[in-house]
């Protein structure tokens, strides 16, 4: 009774090892985070590249299918799904890359049968998200080799491409805080995992300079950023990123929840308009925030006050020789003390 | 066996057992080679000291008559152990002051001055821990006298203050004399103290008190004075 039984246990541990092809996803797609590639709306019509390796067992009965879905893996592709390569029992390709846009992904689902959901990338306004899937028939039964009717999903890891093309909430700044050379902003309304952008310029003034107020500062700001004016006022002069203003803009990023944007790099008295972005893990950015205007504003810290006394001391340089000399007293401590013997 | 006998052996028996219970009971002291220390207390800069100043007080117009709270850390060789103990030892430390920049009218800016030092000194000392080793009185007097290079920067809001070209930042060299007493902390914990040592090789704890007068202007030379006469508090235990 025993021999069959082993026998059976034989066959049945072989069938367990019979298993149909695979398939691995890899990608370097830009946007990238763990599994999920996610899409801006700006990037609709651009292709994400994947490459894929078929390994395991032969195909058998059908075919095997690599294609993006909104559904789940593991059938064999619908209508509406993006088929990127289809293999047969004759296929000895065993490796690839498969390109495809979110675009493309949009039409297939219009291709269907049931007229899919009839979006492109300018009328799909909420998030989607694509599942890269890879599905073939089994072998199984009795004896382990026989080809099954149904599909199973054959393709890891799980990339999803998702598609946002929802740009962020409008922000607000909040506060700036006036600093020497800087303005620190306070911006509200950002979401979690976006990025706080903050850009700012020199306004324009009637007189084609800029705002220039008499701030104790020694770096003549007001006279090289030669920019006429239309309207009398603080002149709203080209069509920067920053309207109204003249001068190169400066861009500032910072990640979400991290505190304020600091624009540094700023000449004290001249007067800056700032806006603000966010923008998503996506890449969406949202509409500009309300402008703002601050000017820096020259303050004294030590030194300052220091120098102005009349304080002799030149710092720089100087340091550098004592450093390499207190560097190589401690190095020679370190020596020392690794070198240190225990009396006994 | 005769009853002489039998005495001389429980005579003998009775000798030895004190031996070897003075030989559990006494720890074997561990060698003591140096020490490591650290201490803490205010350090005020002499920087408005400086002649060129002329009677203006930058540090006091800044930080007012506040010190910075300056923290080290130092390690010391013994090369003599005799009638108290002499070496070599060598600290470094770390110290921050901030205030708010001034606005021309004198007003408080949004943007935080900073002044940081990191004392770097390296001395010869002698303890006299004579007496407490010998006859047990707790406090041990020491004086050190080192050469003391003091890196510094000053700060305006996150970045190194440079004015009329000159970057806020050096490195100033002097020298230092140091007189303070110690409390040596064993007497109070004399079993603890022991452990101490047979465990982690730590012979002696102790608290002190020192003043130190330093002269940090590179030995009279022009520039910022780094000079300062303070007091400090700290722990040093000797391995």
């Amino acid at each position: 009774m025993r021999l069959p039984f082993i026998g059976v246990l034989l066959f049945a541990s072989t069938a367990v090892a019979q298993t149909g092809p695979t398939v691995t996803f890899a990608t370097a797609a830009t946007g990238s985070t763990n599994l999920t590639v996610t899409v801006p709306k700006s990037e609709c019509d651009n292709a994400r590249r994947f490459t894929w390796q078929r390994g395991g067992g032969a195909i058998c009965g059908g075919s095997l299918f690599i294609y993006a879905t909104t559904g789940t893996c593991g059938s064999e592709p619908a209508a509406t799904d993006l088929r990127l390569e289809t293999f047969t029992n004759s296929s000895t390709t065993t490796s690839g890359t498969v390109n495809f846009s979110v675009a493309q992904l949009l039409a297939a689902r219009n291709t269907g049968t049931d007229g899919g959901t009839g979006t492109t990338c300018d009328t799909q306004t909420g998030e989607i998200s694509f599942n890269l899937c890879a599905s073939a028939r089994q072998v199984g039964g009795l004896y382990g080799t026989e080809c099954q009717t149904a599909y199973a999903n054959v393709g890891t890891p799980a990339f999803v491409l998702k598609y946002d093309p929802q740009p962020p909430a409008k922000p607000s700044i909040a506060t700036v805080i006036v600093r020497d050379s800087a303005l620190s902003v306070q911006v509200d309304g950002a979401e979690a995992d976006s990025t706080v952008a903050v850009e700012a310029a020199a306004v324009a003034l009637a007189d084609g300079g800029t705002g220039t107020e008499d701030a104790g500062t020694d770096v003549d700001a007001g006279t090289d950023l030669d920019a006429g004016t239309d309207d009398g006022g603080l002149g709203l002069v080209g069509a920067l990123a920053v309207e109204g203003t003249v001068g190169p803009v400066t861009r500032v990023t910072k990640a979400a929840g991290e505190g304020n944007v600091v624009v540094t790099g700023l000449t004290n008295g001249v007067t800056y308009r700032l806006q603000a972005t966010i923008i998503d893990a996506a890449g969406n950015e949202s509409a500009q925030s309300a402008a703002v205007e601050a000017t820096p504003v020259k303050s004294n810290g030590l030194f300052d006050a220091y120098k102005e006394a009349q304080g002799q001391e030149r710092g720089g340089c100087a340091a550098a020789g004592g450093g390499i000399a207190g560097g190589a007293v401690l190095a020679a401590l370190g020596i020392w003390l690794s070198s240190r013997r225990k009396v006994s | 066996m005769s009853s002489r006998a039998v005495g001389l052996g429980v005579a003998a028996l009775l000798l030895a057992v004190p031996a070897v219970a003075q030989e559990v009971t006494i720890p074997t002291r561990s060698p003591r080679t140096g020490a490591v220390i650290f201490r803490g207390g205010g350090y005020k800069p002499r920087i408005d000291t400086e002649k060129a100043l002329n009677g203006a007080t930058p540090y006091k117009d800044t930080f007012g008559d506040a010190s910075l709270l300056l923290v080290e850390l130092e390690i010391q060789r013994f090369f003599y152990q005799g009638i108290g103990t002499a070496g070599l030892g060598l600290s470094a430390g770390y110290g921050e002051k901030y205030a708010d920049a001034k606005l021309e009218d004198g007003s408080a800016a949004a943007d935080k001055a900073a002044l940081k030092v990191l004392p770097i000194q390296l001395n010869g000392f002698y303890k006299f821990d004579y007496a407490a080793f010998r006859w047990g009185i707790p406090l041990v007097p020491y004086a050190k006298l080192g050469l003391v290079y003091s890196p510094w920067w000053m700060t305006k809001g996150s970045e190194t203050e440079i004015v009329e070209g000159s970057k806020a930042s050096g490195g100033k060299w002097g020298w230092a004399g140091t007189a303070g007493v110690s409390f040596l902390l064993d007497v109070l914990e004399p079993r603890f103290a022991r452990d101490f040592d047979s465990d982690l090789g730590v012979n002696h704890s102790y608290l002190f008190a020192e003043y130190t007068h330093a002269d940090v202007n590179n030995f009279g030379g022009k520039g910022l004075v780094l000079s300062s006469r303070r007091w400090m508090f700290g722990l040093a235990l000797d391995y």
